[in-house]
């Protein structure tokens, strides 16, 4: 089976879990998704499979077909935890056509909230090559789709909260030190002028856990692409560099206890939930920064985070868990990727 | 502490609502907030979903700009703005204001002159910057796109593909939508040229 995309390494990789570009586009030749009738999606799905019949090898992967009404709820769960659609194609995905590339990187969904949904992903600190490869693949479907465009505004999309670029950029960051940092707070209210959205990046119920930020552009227009993916990196490279110094600065003693103390539970628990977990994977993963422990196999870390969730964890599993089960078997799954790290520290000095 | 609800499981979820201005907080497992707020997951990657706070938001902005747009017509006669009606999707202005979505492309046509605040509302600029022909790929990079193109379809039996193009050419005529068909008879045309230049 070919790679997913978050298991192949990149740069900085240990703080940027990934890097994601989206676009919306429509074409002028539809009415836009909210006023389409079932008929005229159908015909609209049948002219893009129809032109777009070469975009896999523009994509340079196989692109497969899912379709999200054929493959039940778990597996449904599992794709929208990894974030390969959004809540709009969940909701109804009767309306909606999925095409995801074999490595997962590439995602086009039809008739989200508009015609064309595109996604491209990679690990590691990467927009700008995300951006270079996805204005190809932009590129081929404007030459055959004859995109909605407008002289003054941009690309047209459904909302006005998205035209212009159509774009949006995304940064997922590990920042388990800064973000316990009493600077934090301020640092995020100063990002937020310069039209960059930090934000938690697993919340549960209204619970933040975890030290995991997503960093994406605000707005749509007035930038260009370049600019929007160069602030951002910016930002994010700024983020870096204050993680790193305050990991440098911290008590050895106190980082080490606090990575060694979450191993143990991990370790050893019987059960756990998801806020629990995520905390605990969030100490581990910084004890992997950090070089505390040693894999004896590439381990992606984002596919470890990612596999806690029930989609994902039922998927693992092939079956179909209940809430106990469900505690269970995530400490099972935690627990078989953690045998392939060893501490590389001495446990007592 | 144990979940307010069950009284068996760790508590582990904080849930605070306010209702009348009264608050009051619980104390629930994993469980039973899940099944209290069934769209828990990991938060990543989600803010381009157009849900109903969002609409709100839109309309609280839309609401406010109609009012203050003192230069504009829509303060002399707002109802009848609101019944301009996009001729290709038949969305109405006042519709648009309502829910913020675009019909289709006629609609940025017909609404063009009341979107400018909105616009600046939402987006806090005016123009997109690319002025003319809005592309994002340039004209080099438009060369290593069809060199990459060219690269697939070579590697691609010709045959094939020109069997398929000549049945749904031929398939489009039969249904009598000669636009398509003609569309087709040039790939096929095009594919041919290619496949006389290498022979």
């Amino acid at each position: 089976m070919d790679d997913r995309w978050f298991e192949i390494p990149g740069k900085n990789d240990d703080l940027f879990l990934a890097s994601r570009i989206r676009l919306l586009r429509n074409t002028k030749e539809f009415l836009f998704p909210q006023k389409m009738d079932r008929e005229m999606r159908l015909s609209f799905e049948k002219e893009v499979e129809d032109r777009l019949n070469g975009l896999s090898s523009v994509v340079g992967a196989p692109l497969d077909k899912v379709d999200l009404n054929e493959v039940g709820k778990i597996e449904k769960d599992a794709i929208r935890e990894r974030n390969i659609i959004n809540e709009a194609a969940y909701k109804e995905n009767e309306k909606t056509a999925l095409y995801v590339s074999r490595d997962e990187a590439f995602s086009l969904t039809l008739n989200t909230t508009d015609h064309f949904r595109m996604t491209l992903s990679s690990r590691g600190e990467n927009l700008k090559e995300l951006l270079s490869k996805i204005k190809m693949i932009d590129a081929y479907v404007q030459d055959r789709m004859n995109y909605a465009v407008n002289d003054s505004l941009g690309f047209e999309t459904s909302t006005l909260s998205n035209v212009g670029t159509g774009m949006r950029a995304y940064y997922i960051m590990h920042l388990p030190m800064l973000s316990q940092d009493p600077r934090f707070q301020e640092m995020i209210n100063e990002i937020t002028k310069y039209g960059v959205v930090i934000k938690e990046g697993w919340t549960y119920g209204a619970r933040k856990i975890g030290g995991i930020f997503v960093l994406y552009n605000q707005r749509t227009l007035g930038l260009s692409e370049e600019e929007i993916v160069d602030i951002l990196s910016n930002v994010g490279n700024r983020l870096m560099e204050e993680e790193r110094a305050l990991r440098k600065a911290s008590n050895e003693l106190l980082l080490r206890d606090r990575v060694l103390r979450s191993y143990g539970i991990l370790q050893y628990a019987a059960k756990l939930e998801i806020p629990e977990a995520c905390k605990l994977l969030s100490d581990f993963l910084l004890g992997v920064s950090e070089h505390y422990f040693v894999a004896d196999i590439p381990v992606s870390v984002y596919e470890l985070m990612i596999g806690i969730f029930p989609g994902n964890l039922c998927m693992y599993y092939k079956k179909s868990l209940d809430d106990d089960e469900m505690t269970q078997k995530r400490a099972q799954y935690v627990q078989a990727f953690l045998k392939h790290f060893h501490p590389s520290i001495s446990m007592e000095e | 502490m144990l979940c307010d609800k069950c009284h068996e499981r760790e508590a582990h979820i904080q849930v605070t609502s306010v209702i009348n201005g009264v608050s009051e907080t619980k104390h629930l497992c994993e469980q039973c907030a899940a099944a209290a707020f069934p769209n828990i997951r990991p938060n990543h990657v989600n803010p381009d979903t157009v849900n109903e706070w969002s609409k709100a938001i839109f309309k609280l902005i839309s609401d406010s700009i109609t009012k203050s747009d003192s230069g504009n017509a829509q303060k002399e006669n707002p109802e009848q703005i609101k019944g301009i009606t996009c001729p290709n999707c038949k969305k109405t202005y006042g519709e648009f204001l309502e829910d913020g979505i675009f019909g289709c492309s006629g609609c940025y046509e017909v609404f063009n002159p009341f979107l400018q605040n909105l616009v600046k509302g939402l987006q806090g600029a005016e123009n997109h910057v690319a002025k003319r022909n809005v592309r994002m790929v340039s004209k080099e990079d438009r060369e290593a796109l069809k060199a990459a193109e060219k690269l697939c379809a070579d590697s691609k039996p010709k045959r094939n593909r020109l069997e398929e193009l000549t049945a749904k050419m031929n398939l489009a005529a039969e249904r009598e939508d000669y636009e398509k068909a003609a569309y087709y008879r040039d790939e096929i045309r095009k594919l041919k040229e290619e496949g006389g230049n290498h022979g």
